[in-house]
């Protein structure tokens, strides 16, 4: 309806809708002059990939190499591992991560005691506001084989102590569910929010029918919310070979190293420790081309089979 | 009404824009302006140094006596810039406008030197040193070993050096031993390694500390030590040790007949990490060691007393509690009876001072630096001045009160003074062992096992290596450190049978240019002889 109404107005009323809105044109024009500063402009850096960087000649002037930096790093001997522990635990992070929060947040628009309802949903995301450092901290110390909580635990009940953050195949649970404990509570936040859009009356109409509350969430709330859970899918499907860099680089060590070298700490250890910046380059280049890719098609994807998408 | 509404909003935005475009401009103006005044305020007394910043132990640079001092004395002003983490910002510090005049206790390899020389970043050195600074061009003059690990592929030099005549000091990484637990068992020192593995096991069996609870560990140290401290110790051991500890943190060794050999594809690596494996699995060998234990956790569980055996150069880093509980060890006798120290280059630092080519008067600066190589200014650097922070006592000097009633210790208690303490890598001389010793009013520790027969007969300096070299070898030095990093952890921890996947990691390592590798070293090698 809306989009009917707007063609009425087009194309005579061009000019006159753009002088009509032209408050927010001028609003518009603060972030999008901060957009162009700090976003765009920066991105002719990514030459520096096909070129070999060095601080004494500069971006511009340092000599051009073509491809050589892709070349290196395609045929690298570490390429195929660090490409599988990197989708291994984002596409493990994504499958858990995504339908975590809004099952929990279903659950939590059930809770019909107001005030309990607040409490429980401010526990579940206190830990968002913990610093990244601070959980590992609280991983090691409660995984630790000698004097950790969950391995004493283990061995009340007779188990032999498991290494959970020196073994290379516990790594990726390790990793992923404690992001979740750590993020499941704030996620649910968004899910929250587009529920309490839903008119109360469905419910009701529902409920004279006599509908059970699981029929009621599956025919009322969840299409009610089905646009955000599209838009947010799409968007952390966008950044599925970006693992939380931080994260993995405290958590590693030579003992997990086998699982646990993911794009972004590969990156910074040729980038930043060994100063190739322009082989890190590329291989940042290559990360953000694929989340790119990616994107694209799970938002054509949606673009086919739902009514929403991001663009 | 409307109209001029509509203009100061025009206005408005139009004035933005043009802030922030200014705002850039304006910047940037001002940030040259700032280097200009600088510059002017700069006389040709006045030098800036970039360098790690300690100042969570110590006084600011600035604030230091010492440099408070040498500025009274050599008439220099330094305008230091103190920066923490500095391994990780120094490429990046490259790509500043105007570089600091010299990189102060920075750490860059010889591959970056001559990339960066060659680049004309770093000022060559070799013809100011000669004229400006005659206590280390003696050095170079009297020491071959000294001018050939200093020189660059090139043929010159970038860097001034830490250096450290002194195989009994701080260049060596020697194995305490818990000498309570020792003779709680009445047990000896161990002398080989198969009494070392003997001793270990019986730390952890059979309650040495005496509190009737299990929790003695053998060898423990924070977890990732063990490849760097204990493996390369027993590579002496085992006959693949001969080259020292820089020559081994490249993975290579030299060897009977002189030439370069690799480490990690040895058959006396293959012992090592059966060694290590065994013990491991005995628990001779902390489990955790190679996850999970920080610097802090290890040095609480040492006031335990749960600690049986560890790395290090001195004892004080298990903390002043516990460190006289242990005995060093320099070397074990190997199953075949081999033996050689870990123990460095007398070249300890080869990049301690670095010129940048924005350095007014390189000249000023090398004179500055080049009383540390002179007798005097070793004893500045480490004691500071008579009747100042130190005294005569029976021909010793002997740090002042304060220093050696410091609350945490009298290495830190002289860091509040003076800054050459720790052997850190500085430009400069180091002093004996003696004579340090004797500045806490103790006496240096003999070691009747550290000969001329136990050192490594030849310890070597990071190997000159050309531009290309540097480039080829690096990325495959990244990849087997990765790889050996790896396999290190499944041989020892015994995930991987190590007779049955032997072939295998070889044939790995081959596959990652391991061969190319050695070829580049050995090359290198060559040419480091020849010179």
């Amino acid at each position: 309806m809306e989009s009917s109404v707007r063609k009425k107005l087009l194309p005579s009323a061009k000019g006159k809708s753009f002088l009509k809105q032209r408050w927010l044109y001028i609003m518009m024009l603060l972030p999008l002059t901060s957009l162009i500063i700090w976003n765009y402009i920066p991105m002719y850096g990514i030459i520096i990939s096909f070129k070999d960087y060095s601080p004494a000649f500069g971006i511009l002037h340092s000599p051009w190499v073509g491809f050589d930096h892709f070349e290196r790093f395609f045929n690298a001997f570490y390429f195929k591992d660090v490409i599988i522990n990197t989708l291994r635990i984002s596409l493990y992070s994504l499958a858990v991560g995504v339908p975590l929060p809004i099952i929990l947040a279903l659950m939590f628009n059930e809770i019909r005691n107001k005030k309990y309802k607040s409490i429980v949903q401010t526990i579940s995301y206190i830990p968002n506001f913990i610093s990244v450092i601070i959980i590992v901290g609280m991983v090691m110390f409660f995984t630790s084989p000698v004097d950790g909580v969950i391995n004493a635990v283990i061995q009340y009940f007779g188990g032999e102590p498991i290494d959970f953050i020196g073994n290379p195949r516990l790594f990726p649970h390790v990793f992923v569910w404690s992001g979740i404990w750590q993020s499941v509570g704030w996620g649910t936040l968004i899910y929250t929010a587009a529920m309490s859009g839903i008119p109360q009356d469905q419910y009701e109409a529902a409920y004279i029918e006599g509908a059970s509350r699981l029929k009621c969430i599956w025919y009322i709330t969840i299409p009610a919310i089905m646009p955000t859970i599209v838009i947010c899918t799409i968007l952390a499907t966008g950044s599925v070979m970006s693992v939380g860099f931080e994260k993995v680089l405290l958590m590693q060590n030579d003992a997990n190293l086998a699982t646990s070298e993911v794009l972004s700490t590969y990156m910074y250890k040729a980038g930043i420790l060994n100063a190739e910046y322009s082989f890190s380059a590329a291989v940042g280049f290559f990360n953000n081309l694929i989340n790119f890719i990616v994107l694209y098609l799970v938002n054509k994807f949606a673009q086919k089979f739902s009514e929403t998408s991001l663009w | 009404m409307f109209r001029s509404r509509k203009g100061k909003v025009v206005l408005l935005g139009t004035l933005m824009m043009a802030l922030l475009v200014t705002g850039c401009g304006g910047n940037s103006g001002g940030s040259t302006e700032n280097n200009k005044s600088s510059e002017s305020g700069k006389t040709s007394s006045s030098i800036s140094f970039l360098r790690p910043s300690w100042n969570n132990l110590r006084p600011a640079s600035k604030d230091l006596w010492m440099w408070q001092e040498y500025e009274k004395m050599s008439g220099v002003q330094v305008e230091w810039e103190e920066l923490s983490d500095i391994g990780e910002k120094k490429n990046v510090i490259l790509t500043r406008k105007q570089l600091p005049d010299a990189f102060y206790q920075v750490d860059w390899s010889n591959g970056e030197l001559l990339k960066y020389g060659q680049q004309g970043l770093f000022l060559p050195l070799e013809d100011l040193i000669k004229e400006h600074a005659p206590n280390l061009q003696k050095l170079l003059d009297e020491n071959e070993d000294i001018r050939k690990g200093l020189t660059s592929a090139d043929g010159h030099i970038y860097a001034t050096p830490y250096l450290d005549p002194y195989p009994e000091g701080n260049r060596t990484i020697r194995l305490y031993i818990n000498k309570k637990w020792l003779d709680n068992l009445g047990m000896e020192v161990p002398k080989t390694t198969a009494e070392l593995e003997e001793a270990l096991n019986a730390f952890v069996t059979q309650d040495p500390n005496g509190n009737g609870v299990n929790d003695e560990q053998g060898w423990y140290m924070p977890s990732g030590s063990l490849g760097w401290t204990f493996e390369q110790m027993m590579m002496g051991s085992f006959g693949i040790g001969n080259g020292g500890r820089k020559a081994l943190g490249n993975f290579i060794y030299v060897d009977d007949n002189d030439e370069i050999q690799l480490t990690i594809a040895s058959d006396g690596y293959k012992e090592v990490l059966k060694y290590e494996n065994r013990m491991y699995e005995s628990g001779a060998i902390n489990k955790q060691a190679f996850s999970g234990v920080d610097y802090d956790k290890w040095t609480a569980d040492a006031a335990k007393d749960t600690v049986g055996a560890w790395n290090w150069a001195a004892p004080d880093y298990i903390g002043e509690s516990v460190k006289n509980d242990f005995v060093p060890i320099n070397v074990l006798a190997g199953p075949d009876g081999d033996t050689a120290s870990l123990t460095d280059s007398q070249v300890a630092g080869a990049s301690s001072l670095v010129i940048t080519k924005d350095a007014k008067d390189p000249g000023a600066i090398l004179k500055w630096v080049d009383y540390f190589y002179s007798e005097e200014g070793s004893v500045f650097g480490y004691l500071g001045k008579e009747g100042v922070t130190y005294n005569m006592e029976d021909s010793n000097m002997v740090y002042i009160d304060e220093i050696l009633n410091y609350k945490d210790g009298i290495g830190l208690g002289a860091f509040q003074y003076v800054d050459n303490v720790y052997g850190g890598y500085f430009p400069y001389i180091e002093l004996s062992p003696e004579i340090r010793a004797a500045a806490g009013r103790q006496e240096a520790p003999v070691y009747t096992d550290l000969t001329e027969e136990t050192l490594p007969g030849v310890t070597l300096p990071d190997l000159p290596a050309t531009q290309e070299e540097a480039n080829e070898s690096s990325s495959i030095v990244a990849d087997l450190g990765n790889y050996v990093g790896q396999m290190r952890v499944e041989f020892v921890t015994g995930t991987k049978d190590i007779d049955q996947e032997w072939d295998n990691y070889i044939a790995q390592l081959k596959k990652m240019g391991s061969d190319k590798y050695l070829q580049i070293k050995q090359e290198q090698y060559k040419r480091y002889k020849e010179s």
